[in-house]
């Protein structure tokens, strides 16, 4: 009778033990599938997208739904245009925030190219939306020799160099003293850590020696139309305005496993100021516009960090998230081959503020709002300067200078 | 209908045994979880299961006769999971290592077949039963992540896990076994040892996502721990 009992116990156990290991579906590396259909390539950029986007958490995007309702559509794409495809990619992707992505994919059946970027679509409908202003650097730099000869500007240095390495573009920087008592550094982009940029420094080092003068008594930093680059260098910016051997910037999450939502908790990100044992605690304003991007973004919460720190300008792009493109790292961000038919650019990690808020996809708001004019720009006018030079203005009458 | 059944079928034991009584105790130990997850191609994430202190336990039993009786009584579980990240593309080969702690509260039944070995006080007993736990806390005590971006290279410690109504699970429901040691110090304190296996139906996470593939938890205890007998009746 014992016997019994026990035998039917361990029998039953087993029964549910082996019910509950079954598997039903598999998960494909978003990096080695192939395909042949636009139905496949659907699938796989759908869970790649699944398993490798980081904003799960912070995106309103109903993933599941996406697929549902697309999958019949794909299944029945292979008869219609490349126009038609196109769009039906354009409308499911534009909801997804992240601001850094870029998706290009091969038609299986045309070899027709597309190339989306769901950000910058977003950033074209808001209301202060404007085009960055052509050779930004160029005029801006010309408006500020003419505040040279007008006496408003002094002590200046200027870099302007053409950087293969740098997308190709201007790179441009360029450091002075407005009004007798604010120190001005204008950035074009986060380049300083790169080697090739160590002979071009001039103008940082420049204003770092003017903010330890003593007849100054705010800086202004001035990343508008700063496309990013190595956050690396905010370190250097922040050497001559605290103390501290470290200064939190934010705070990253990192993919854990399969699951939408399995990311690690908010780590708090720092970087490391090098002390010059000359740190001024004076109001630091940084300037940014809606074309300031990714390493801009990060400089603007770092200095809005410091004791005196603030922001004036527009709402920033939003596009916080790090990208990195070795996919093995972490199994989250950019996948797919060059010249395949799917290569998605998105952010490796979840990047947000030292409070936890997450700015990915509307970008940083202003502590003093203050949009771009054209009208006035034309004219020569820096309307969003002259705002951030008042503010500092203020900022200097309220600390009794 | 079902409720009188179990009452009827409660009361039919209880007028059968001769001999009967209560026990309550209390036993402590640890937990060995594993961690069953399939990370599918995420070949260089390596998890896997972690030791876990304490295992409390307090026991009820109530015994129907020299060979058969009914155990229950709260549990305290700490459970997890370590987590490796490797790849040969990155110097420092280990770039994440997570360490977690999931505590959960158990509330087992358990029924338990007696062998005594002659008339010795040396007793063994094989548990089978069900279990439910709620999943109380949970939280990293170490996270080490090397990015390759050097602000982004992080370690810390005891972050809590915030938990998700639509993503955890927090009640775990699962069937339970194992064997008991007793041995009767005197008429009225046993001594035993016990482990168990408590094995997870439920998993971690709510069904909340196409593609989904959930953890579920597989504990093993292993405890030492006293029981006072109370006597009910004795003809």
């Amino acid at each position: 009778m014992k016997l019994t009992i026990i035998k039917c116990g361990i029998i039953t156990l087993l029964i549910l033990a082996s019910l509950t290991t079954c598997k039903k579906d598999i998960v494909e590396d978003p990096n080695n599938i192939d395909y042949t259909t636009d139905l496949e390539q659907f699938e796989a950029v759908w869970n790649g997208l699944n398993t490798a986007y980081v904003f799960w958490s912070v995106d309103s995007t109903d993933w599941d739904a996406i697929y549902k309702k697309y999958h019949p559509i794909f299944a029945e794409m292979e008869d219609k245009s490349d126009s038609i495809w196109v769009a039906t990619w354009k409308e499911l992707t534009s909801t997804l925030i992240d601001h850094h992505m870029t998706i290009t994919l091969k038609r299986p059946s045309s070899s027709y190219v597309l190339s989306i970027n769901p950000g910058l679509d977003e950033q074209k409908s808001r209301s202060y939306y404007h085009e960055r202003p052509v050779l930004f650097q160029n005029v801006h730099r010309e408006m500020l020799n003419k505040w040279v000869n007008y006496g408003r500007l002094s002590d200046t240095v200027s870099i302007y160099h053409f950087n293969g390495a740098y997308n190709g573009k201007y790179w441009c920087s360029y450091s002075g003293v407005l009004d007798s008592e604010i120190a001005y550094l204008y950035l074009s982009g986060f380049e300083m850590s790169n080697a090739s940029m160590f002979d071009k420094m001039q103008a940082i080092e420049h204003f770092k020696q003017l903010v330890i003068k003593a007849n100054i008594k705010a800086a202004i930093i001035d990343v508008r139309d700063n496309p990013g680059g190595n956050p690396y260098d905010i370190s250097y910016l922040l050497s001559c305005f605290t103390t501290e051997k470290q200064i939190q910037v934010g705070c990253s999450q990192t993919k854990l496993g399969l699951g939408r939502y399995d990311l690690t908790p908010k780590m708090p990100c720092y970087v490391y100021p090098i002390s010059t044992g000359q740190e001024r605690n004076i109001p630091v304003i940084i300037l940014a516009d809606i074309n300031s991007v990714s390493a801009a973004e990060t400089a603007v919460m770092a200095i809005r960090n410091l004791p005196q720190g603030y922001m004036v300008g527009e709402r920033t792009y939003g596009a916080n998230g790090v990208l990195n493109n070795d996919f093995e790292l972490f199994y989250s961000g950019t996948f797919g081959l060059g010249g395949h038919g799917h290569y998605i650019v998105t952010a490796k990690f979840l990047f947000s503020d030292v409070d936890g808020t997450c700015y990915e996809g509307r970008g940083i708001e202003p502590d003093l709002e203050c949009l771009f004019d054209q009208s006035t720009w034309d004219l020569g006018i820096d309307n969003q300067l002259e705002c951030a030079i008042g503010f500092a203005k203020n900022k200097i009458a309220e600390n009794g200078n | 209908m079902k409720k009188a059944l179990l009452i009827l079928s409660i009361a039919t034991l209880l007028s059968l045994t001769s001999y009967a009584q209560w026990s309550i105790g209390m036993s402590g130990g640890g937990v060995y979880n594993h961690y069953d997850y399939d990370p599918q191609y995420m070949e260089g994430y390596h998890y896997k299961g972690k030791f876990g202190f304490p295992a409390v336990d307090l026991p009820v039993n109530y015994q129907f006769n020299d060979w058969f009786s009914l155990s229950s009584g709260l549990s305290f579980h700490k459970k997890g999971y370590r987590m490796t990240g490797v790849s040969n593309k990155v110097s420092d080969t280990t770039y994440l290592c997570v360490v977690r702690n999931d505590s959960y509260l158990a509330l087992p039944i358990l029924t338990k077949f007696s062998l005594p070995f002659g008339q010795s006080k040396l007793k063994a007993s094989f548990d089978v039963g069900g279990y439910a736990s709620y999943w109380i806390l949970s939280n990293y005590q170490y996270i080490k992540s090397i990015s390759g971006t050097g602000y982004l290279n992080c370690e810390v410690t005891n972050q809590p896990k915030e938990f998700r109504n639509d993503v955890d699970r927090r009640l775990e429901i699962g069937i339970v076994g194992g064997i008991d040691v007793e041995y009767l110090i005197c008429q009225d304190w046993t001594l035993f040892c016990a482990t168990r296996c408590f094995y997870a139906l439920t998993p971690q996470q709510k069904d909340y996502q196409l593609m989904h593939f959930p953890s579920r938890n597989i504990t093993i205890t292993g405890q030492l721990g006293i029981m006072y007998n109370f006597k009910l009746n004795q003809q």
